[in-house]
């Protein structure tokens, strides 16, 4: 069951992923604002985490984009005002959704360097503690005890670095002002949660 | 309080629970508190499977070479495998005395699948891969291994009064202070340096060479001749094995099944050649096979048979 989990999250890592920031770009030119696509976005993969089988699916990114597009017929039928850009970019996505992508490989290389770049790129503080947690393979406590601070802090500064991957590889506008503004909400949740 | 959570806000959250069931080992079905949040909302599920796909997404690129990549410590890789053992370096420290000390020959051995650590009194580290035998004798005069079948991985304590050499096949390897693995498989020997100098030498006498780290020398029992290379890269990847993983970037579906099967009883059989050609990159665990083929028939669109010890892949 695990193990199960474990292969369906490596799955959407290396075939659903890599193809978000195309729908994001999509769905901004079809003018949906920023929070509406960070909704239909999430929409899409929890519709995605409800899959009981992955079997049928032949191609990730076309996948993503039939997902993605159910999301958004779903919301026109029950919006009120319906814009006329948003109901001809839909027919947009045909065309789209079978773009050729190198998905013979479990995940293109370009992709994996562009992981390794985003990593790099990360605040200093951020980025030491995503590398000693992922590459170095530190426990979250050995990373605390060698910077000298708490494992909450540890813990958020990882969750702040995961979260500016994201965005950066989703092609999310304003990373650092996101980053910025995510590190208190996270705190503030560590807190809450921790016994 | 707020009737509607933000899907930022939501993000938020699941990057941290990703990170924190990551580090903590936590599953919705035995924490309490992660099937709490992802009941709360239904866009929580949706959420934290972005949030964990992409950690294992910066987890496969952790395994890709890179120079940009490296450790936050920037220790190289076999002194980061080092830290993990401690100790071993005292017994060499005696080693001093005027006393001629024969320690006797030992002989080391790993079945299937097996991957042993082994600190030699000298302070030698070595790591034996899966199936292999090595014979190791040291002396005050000398340290002489002998790589019988296998693999094995060697950080060799410096000691100028005593040479390391190491054979396999027809071939002798001489380390002055270095770290460095050698295969000897299929009448075939590799000898990978990732530290320092290894002499290499024909044992009748023949050819020599020096290798440097970053290089790799190939010698076959039929052809004889060393040919050395630079390929620090895949010498990285390749030696990860000791870490119990395979690292897999730009090799064949063919090859990477060959070297599961090293490891493992249930062995992968790729009947169709055209599948076999399908190059792959990814980081999986040498004692997993099951995994892997799963993972190769989601994402190459394979099928696969299981007859008793052997899972035959090929397109539908």
């Amino acid at each position: 069951m695990v193990q199960t989990r474990a292969i369906f999250v490596a799955w959407v890592g290396a075939q659903i992923l890599p193809h978000e920031g195309d729908v994001r770009r999509w769905l901004s030119r079809a003018g949906w604002s920023r929070d509406e696509i960070d909704d239909i976005v999430q929409d899409g993969y929890c519709r995605i985490a409800a899959l009981s089988s992955i079997d049928h699916i032949q191609n990730g990114r076309a996948y993503l984009f039939q997902t993605i597009r159910s999301v958004v017929t779903d919301r026109l039928r029950q919006a009120r005002v319906v814009s006329l850009a948003r109901t001809t970019e839909l027919a947009l996505l045909d065309v789209l959704d079978h773009a050729p992508s190198a998905e013979r490989v479990v995940a293109g290389r370009l992709e994996l360097r562009r992981v390794q770049a985003v990593i790099q790129a990360l605040p200093e503080r951020c980025r030491t503690i995503f590398m000693l947690r992922r590459v170095d393979g530190l426990s979250q406590r050995e990373i605390a005890q060698r910077l000298g601070v708490t494992e909450n802090v540890v813990e958020a500064q990882a969750a702040r670095g995961l979260r500016l991957i994201l965005s950066a590889l989703t092609g999310v506008d304003g990373t650092e002002e996101a980053a910025s503004r995510t590190q208190p909400d996270v705190r503030g949740s560590s807190r809450k949660r921790d016994r | 309080m707020s009737e509607v959570q933000a899907a930022n806000e939501i993000d938020d959250e699941a990057a941290l629970w990703a990170v924190r069931s990551d580090a903590r080992g936590l599953e919705p079905t035995t924490d309490v508190e992660l099937a709490a949040w992802l009941a709360g909302d239904p866009r929580r599920q949706g959420a934290y499977l972005r949030a964990q796909a992409a950690l294992s997404l910066v987890d496969r690129a952790r395994a890709l070479p890179s120079t940009d990549l490296q450790p936050a410590k920037a220790p190289t890789l076999p002194r980061r495998a080092l830290l993990a053992w401690g100790g071993g370096a005292a017994a060499a420290a005696i080693g001093g005395t005027a006393i001629v000390m024969n320690l006797g020959t030992e002989r080391f051995t790993t079945g299937l699948g097996e991957i042993r650590r082994a600190p030699l009194a000298d302070g030698t580290q070595m790591i034996l891969n899966t199936e292999s035998a090595l014979k190791v004798q040291i002396t005050t005069r000398r340290r002489q291994i002998e790589v019988l079948q296998g693999e094995a991985w060697f950080d060799v304590a410096h000691d100028p009064q005593r040479p390391f050499i190491v054979q396999a096949g027809g071939a002798r390897f001489q380390a002055l202070g270095t770290a460095f693995s050698v295969r000897q498989l299929g009448g075939r020997t590799d000898l990978q340096v990732t530290e320092g100098v290894v002499e290499a030498s024909r044992s009748d006498g023949g050819q020599r060479a020096d290798v440097r780290a970053g290089h790799r020398l190939s010698v076959t029992d039929t052809d004889q001749a060393f040919v050395v290379r630079p390929d620090p890269a895949a010498i990285r990847r390749s030696l990860a094995w000791r870490q119990g993983e395979l690292v897999l970037d730009g090799e064949t579906l063919s090859e990477a099944a060959a070297e599961f099967n090293r490891y493992n009883s249930l062995k992968i059989v790729v009947e169709d050649p055209e599948l076999g050609g399908e190059q792959l990159v990814g980081l999986f665990r040498t004692g997993d096979p099951e995994s892997f083929v799963t993972s190769v028939t989601t994402l190459l669109g394979a099928e696969v048979r299981r007859e008793g010890e052997v899972l035959r892949l090929r397109r539908p």
